[in-house]
């Protein structure tokens, strides 16, 4: 009887829980451990509990915001590294209640690395003035994996649809020549382009859209982009003419967005075909770990060409 | 043991020097132009290579294929893979290749990409999901596309497509024409039925038509000798379609044929052309002791009865031969070909004095379903013979259910 009655109960409680969470059709193992580790941070907040958010994070974490702008030009870089995310989020916990849900509609993963979405909504109260701030945010996210747990590597804040004429960029000099460094590496073939890109680098075709919730993931991380060039390498030729379009570093100088715009032309040595394609591409930049500028991300077909 | 690592290296190298070869194959197709020689050649290359290459082929059609270190920046690069996969596919005809290809003939995709898997949907031949996805795009926008999923479903064996050549060949589009006829020579004995529908409706084209026939009468003739029964089975079948006496010769040499289905197939198409020898060999097997054969003859019999009356007379008069077996064998290909000139011979042999005449006979004049046999089928419901009694029986509710 009472063997029943624990089976019952179990059956129940399975039931409920299912009636409580979020069931994805597209879900997988990796996907639910991502959606726990945005999950800790979104506890930590709710929490006042700044060790259990910062545990969500990666020690090289960036954070920018977007300001609702759909254009990455945009971004500012806000937070260079955990330790300014601690600061940051230890000091926002004291003066703020965070009374937040977050839905996340949208994970893409790739070997050891992924991005996600998340949607943030509800109210930031002022624990002082009980002054009340509505929320409704858009956040972009990228993830690492490492002794099988993920944890946040980036993210960018108020993803938006906004956009704004401008021609306005900044250019940053190191930034172009790394840049340009990049390129003449490629073309030269020399396999030691990897040099220049991050272990846990993420690479996205971005088809041409601004928004990276629609970015799908070509490379993960400097090893299998290495692996790409080995075997692109010795059958195409490439000349890249690429011109930096715009450089924002941070404020602590530890890390940087940049756009460039280019013309690839892959010539094949097994024929007579010239394939060539105008785009633009969206990088992120980062020297938290080395004296020198490491490429973290890279979106090709970043935006329409103008 | 030393044999064994030797044979080990032996497979290890032979392996990594097949990857190497298509590796190469692939790189000279991602980079020369579609139908170039080059091109041509590598897709050459890789279906000789055969089904070792199928899988990585197969994963090339794939959008997603292209990441990661397979990732190529350019889409032009990856039609030409897209398009020279198809081609191989359709070569090789892998399974497991179908859904695939189905997957690219949508216009997410280039005309050459779903063409060419369109084409490779028609070569790989018959299956449910392919034919389904083929004729949800009969109605697509682009003629060209339009005619080559007809000719691909002509290849299937289904008719669905058959309007769409029609109309191609009633035009004066000389590109599609081109297609057509590739793709109508291409269908071998697949194609004859809609050749045959096309040659008899009067147009411009007829010259070039009797010309394709020619050249897939010629073909079949070949492939009546090939290793697969089934493909010899269905070329004597197509060869009675086209109807031609200098089929006849190659056609008698199928009497002989290992397999009995190439053999009925073979006379049956001699005995629609209307060649003796074809008929005698049907109406041979009609009273041969073997019932398996008997079957056969009658179900050939009632095809050729059906599809042409030149056996009509023949199985009347069998209805007299003295050997039961050809009298009953003779009745049911008349009921099954509902010859009704046969009413009275049939009301005749109802009275047979063997009890399996009189119960083919009986079966034959349901099927006929004439109300004026009615009282004699009635009067057999009472014959002393249980199974003729059933089937008196069973005929009366057939007329009943035809002249309502």
């Amino acid at each position: 009887m009472y063997w029943h009655i624990r089976h019952v109960l179990i059956s129940v409680a399975i039931i409920i829980a299912t009636f409580f969470s979020e069931i994805y059709a597209s879900e997988t193992p990796e996907t639910i451990l991502i959606r726990q580790t945005l999950r800790l941070d979104l506890s930590g907040k709710r929490r006042s509990d700044s060790d259990i958010a910062l545990s969500a994070y990666d020690k090289s974490f960036v954070a920018y915001n977007a300001e609702n702008n759909n254009d990455p030009r945009r971004w500012n870089v806000v937070i260079e590294g955990r330790q300014a995310l601690e600061n940051n989020l230890k000091n926002d916990l004291k003066i703020y209640r965070y009374e937040l849900q977050r839905t996340i509609p949208n994970i893409k993963v790739r070997g050891l690395v992924a991005t996600a979405t998340s949607l943030d909504s509800g109210k930031v109260v002022n624990r002082d003035t009980g002054e009340i701030e509505p929320v409704f945010e858009t956040q972009f996210w990228t993830l690492v994996k490492e002794d099988d747990d993920w944890s946040i590597s980036s993210n960018v804040r108020n993803v938006g649809s906004n956009s704004i004429e401008s021609t306005d960029y900044s250019i940053d000099d190191d930034i172009k020549s790394l840049l340009t460094r990049i390129s003449k590496t490629r073309q030269s073939g020399d396999l030691s382009t990897t040099d220049f890109f991050s272990k846990n680098f993420i690479g996205y075709d971005a088809n041409n859209n601004f928004d990276p919730a629609s970015w799908n993931i070509i490379f993960s991380g400097s090893e299998e982009f290495s692996k790409y060039l080995a075997q692109r390498t010795p059958h195409v030729d490439y000349t890249i003419n690429r011109t930096l379009t715009s450089a924002r570093v941070g404020p602590s100088g530890h890390e940087a967005i940049a756009m460039t715009r280019e013309t690839v032309l892959a010539h094949h040595k097994k024929g007579e075909s010239k394939h060539s394609i105008k785009r633009n591409v969206f990088w992120t930049l980062s020297k938290q770990n080395e004296d020198d500028w490491k490429v973290t991300s890279m979106a090709y077909n970043c935006g329409p060409i103008e | 043991m030393h044999k064994f690592i030797i044979v080990s290296i032996a497979f290890l190298n032979g392996c990594t020097t097949t990857e190497q070869k298509v590796s190469d194959l692939v790189e000279q197709m991602a980079g020369n132009p579609i139908e170039s020689t080059p091109w041509i050649e590598s897709v050459e290359g890789l279906t000789a290579i055969g089904r070792p290459a199928a899988r990585l082929l197969i994963s090339q059609l794939n959008p997603g294929h292209y990441v990661g270190k397979n990732y190529r920046e350019f889409r032009p690069e990856i039609e030409k893979l897209r398009t020279g996969s198809a081609r191989v596919l359709g070569e090789i005809k892998p399974r497991g290749a179908t859904g695939p290809l189905k997957d690219r003939i949508g216009t997410a995709y280039t005309n050459a990409e779903r063409i060419a898997c369109i084409w490779a949907l028609g070569e790989i031949g018959f299956n449910q999901t392919g034919m389904d996805a083929l004729r949800n795009i009969l109605s697509d926008n682009n003629p060209i596309i339009r005619l080559h999923t007809a000719i691909a479903l002509v290849k299937m064996d289904d008719k669905s497509g058959y309007e769409e050549i029609q109309k191609v060949f009633a035009g004066n589009n000389e590109d599609l024409l081109e297609i057509a006829q590739i793709g109508l020579r291409e269908s071998s004995y697949f194609g004859v039925p809609i050749l045959t529908r096309l040659i008899t409706l009067q147009g411009s084209q007829q010259g070039l038509l009797t010309e394709i026939s020619n050249v897939i009468g010629d073909e079949l003739i070949t492939l009546l000798e090939a290793e697969d029964p089934e493909t010899r089975r269905r070329s004597s079948i197509a060869i009675g379609i086209l109807n031609e006496m200098r089929f006849e010769e190659p056609l008698l040499v199928c009497l002989e044929d290992a397999s009995n289905q190439v053999k009925f197939s073979a006379a049956a198409s001699l005995a629609s052309m209307g060649s003796k020898k074809g008929i005698d060999f049907l109406f041979e097997a009609m009273r041969n002791k073997d019932p398996i054969l008997r079957s056969n003859a009658v179900k050939f019999l009632a095809e050729v009865q059906e599809s042409g009356e030149t056996v009509q007379e023949q199985l009347i008069d069998s209805m007299q031969d003295a050997d039961p077996l050809s009298r009953a064998g003779a009745a049911q290909v008349l009921g099954l070909a509902k010859v009704v000139e046969a009413r009275e011979t049939l009301e005749l042999a109802a009275k047979d004095e063997d009890s399996t005449v009189r119960a083919n006979a009986i079966m034959a004049l349901g099927h006929i379903g004439l109300h004026s046999s009615q009282p004699h089928i009635k009067a057999s419901t009472q014959d002393t013979n249980a199974t003729v009694a059933y089937y008196a029986k069973w005929a009366l509710a057939q007329l009943t259910q035809q002249n309502k």
